[in-house]
């Protein structure tokens, strides 16, 4: 399988903030997920992939080319959609597609048309009486009106309702039904990659902890319950993170196995992806 | 790129109207006003006071929206395009107050003609005011230099005539220069042009370059 | 065919969906030359990662339940199936054969074991 998009060694100082050395590949036709809380350093790295920010070191490679050198040839291969919507609020989105579509090669005014009518958005309506909804789904008309192969997204789902979330998921989805395309976005809202992600990284305090496949992810951790009384030092060592009251504990583990056989009364579930980052950022 | 200049265009769009108002108003209303006044003197104020009005927008929307142009900056449009189109912006405004002020003294007989050394040196005093405004801008951003623009500007147009004035007085330096071939002297004026602006959109576009957006 | 996913069960998802798949196959609920579907549409279908999918169909490439021909997609291929069945069914004869062996250890007749049969197997039915 072939990697769409693979930094390395990235390193950023920012104010007080840093990026720590951040490996990750992003595998084509492939929907990544890049979580981690508010702050955690999500939107420097796409910043610093995008350019927008000139990083302290490190390369990034796209396509098999290298950034710095093919940027514009890459960069016509992306798709981006910034958070809330970045764009000149006193245009119309007529207008404002008219500055972005001729930097792109590949633009497709057909696409855009039928992109536009499929969402229910006026070209002539002005920018900033557009809900953010709408918004968010002008951003991804002109993300995918130009024939992009890689779509990156800063919190694409941020401030949106259940029902539009569901919506962009959907979109997504049907994006990726075409050979060669691949999908990179950060969230702290997790619970939209439970459904679409193929691939979960998770960043903290500007380092990668994890760059794992989703189901092998939920597949390898489990949720154990069980009697605060039974849980030793030893028993407590297999956790990622755990919480006691006085009547049970809940923990997060790969060794769920272990556990079964070291506790007499437990009860595995099920994590989803939020428990998981949670045991990983907050158990310790 | 002619579409980042139509970018700057459209972020304008509601000062347009105002901007040809003005272009066609200061001239008359300083013909109307001060009838004495030198053609060359009336011109370099409505070059400048035009300017202010989109410049001052255009800076405003870009201030306002950083974002975008950073949506602009992650296309495949080069940073360095975005900060030409800037510089065409201004060019494309002096050249229609030039357009302007020549319809006016076709139709206005009491309009003193501009001859073309009047337009050149009105241009170099243009391109070294904007051109130590623009990277300024591009460096500090939009908040901090409002002010000194104002100032840069008013001092330009309440000076420079009286300092055009003395010169024309005192005779002084000037001598050598007038005293060359008209072709050499604007081979001159128009080489420190050049210079002015290639300086001021070399120092802009690295500034930006460097910019985290 | 029916693609049950438990929550609930310690076996991982694309062992699940594999073993499902294989059974369908084996039962020839999917006959011999069958498209599969995409890995995307399978995956969006059945709301696990196209990563799972991939690795489902690769391993029952690898066993032989299924061949992918490039651009044209994955099918059912059942070169290997009858071989299978047949090893299924030689496993089954070497329980019986245990069964008669320990029946007859016991004492239970042909007919009771006869007996015992028809009603375990039609339990198993009824389940």
């Amino acid at each position: 399988m072939n990697n769409v998009l693979e930094v390395s060694g990235l390193n950023k100082s920012y104010g007080t903030f840093q990026l720590k050395d951040v490996n990750f590949t992003l595998p084509e036709n492939c929907i990544t997920g890049f979580i981690g809380i508010n702050g955690a350093g999500k939107t420097t790295t796409i910043k610093s992939i995008l350019g927008l920010v000139p990083k302290d070191s490190g390369t990034v490679k796209a396509f098999g080319k290298d950034m710095g050198k093919y940027e514009r040839e890459i960069k016509n291969r992306i798709g981006i959609v910034l958070d809330e919507g970045a764009f000149y609020e006193e245009l119309t989105m007529s207008e404002m597609k008219s500055i972005v579509a001729p930097a792109y090669s590949r633009w497709n005014e057909n696409e855009y048309r039928s992109c536009m009518e499929r969402f229910d958005l006026n070209p002539q309506q002005k920018i900033s009486t557009l809900s953010k909804g709408m918004r968010m789904k002008f951003s991804l008309v002109l993300a995918l009106s130009h024939e992009a192969d890689l779509l990156i997204m800063d919190e694409p789902t941020s401030g949106l309702d259940p029902l539009i979330r569901n919506q962009f998921m959907n979109i997504l989805l049907e994006f990726m039904k075409k050979e060669g395309k691949s999908v990179f976005f950060s969230t702290h809202i997790t619970s939209d990659l439970d459904k679409v992600a193929d691939m979960i990284i998770l960043i903290n305090d500007g380092q990668i902890v994890f760059e794992e496949e989703k189901d092998a992810l939920l597949d390898t951790y489990k949720i154990v319950k069980g009697n605060p009384q039974e849980l030793f030092d030893k028993t407590r060592k297999l956790f990622l993170s755990i919480q006691e009251t006085e009547y049970s504990f809940t923990g997060i583990t790969k060794n769920a196995v272990e556990i079964k056989s070291a506790c007499k009364n437990i009860l595995t579930e099920k994590p989803a992806i939020e428990d998981i980052m949670l045991g990983f950022i907050g158990g310790k | 790129m002619f579409n980042l200049v139509k970018k700057d265009f459209l972020l304008v769009k509601k000062y347009l109207a105002l901007t040809v108002v003005l272009a066609f108003g200061i001239p008359l209303f300083v013909a109307w006003q001060a009838p004495g006044m030198m053609g060359f003197a009336v011109f370099l104020i409505t070059v400048i006071f035009t300017v202010y009005i989109p410049l001052q927008s255009v800076s405003l929307a870009e201030a306002k929206y950083p974002k975008a142009t950073a949506l602009l900056c992650t296309a495949p449009y080069r940073r360095s395009a975005v900060v030409k189109a800037r510089y065409v912006f201004f060019l494309i405004i002096f050249i229609f107050c030039c357009l302007a002020y020549a319809i006016l003294s076709l139709l206005a007989p009491q309009m003193e003609m501009l001859s073309t050394m009047d337009v050149v040196i009105t241009f170099l005093i243009f391109s070294i005011v904007f051109g130590i405004y623009i990277p300024l801008q591009y460096k500090f951003g939009f908040e901090k230099t409002k002010y000194l623009l104002m100032v840069l500007l008013f001092a330009t147009s309440f000076l420079m005539p009286s300092i055009v004035k003395m010169f024309a007085h005192t005779n002084i330096n000037l001598d050598i220069f007038t005293g060359l071939p008209l072709p050499v002297r604007y081979a001159a004026l128009i080489t420190v042009i050049l210079i002015v602006i290639s300086i001021s959109l070399t120092a802009s576009i690295k500034t930006f370059q460097a910019k985290a957006l | 065919m029916n693609i049950l996913i438990s929550n609930v069960s310690d076996k991982p998802l694309y062992q699940q969906i594999k073993e499902q798949i294989k059974d369908a196959i084996l039962k020839g609920e999917l006959a011999e030359g069958v498209l599969l579907p995409s890995i995307r549409n399978f995956a969006n279908d059945l709301q696990v990662s196209v990563l799972t999918i991939r690795r489902v169909y690769d391993e029952l490439e690898q066993e032989g339940f299924i061949a992918s021909q490039a651009g044209r997609g994955t099918f059912v291929s059942a070169g290997n199936i009858e071989l299978l069945r047949d090893s299924k069914r030689h496993l089954v004869e070497i329980q019986l054969q245990e069964a008669i062996h320990n029946a007859k250890l016991f004492g239970i007749s042909k007919d009771e074991l006869n007996a015992m049969m028809d009603i375990l197997y039609e339990e198993e039915e009824t389940k």
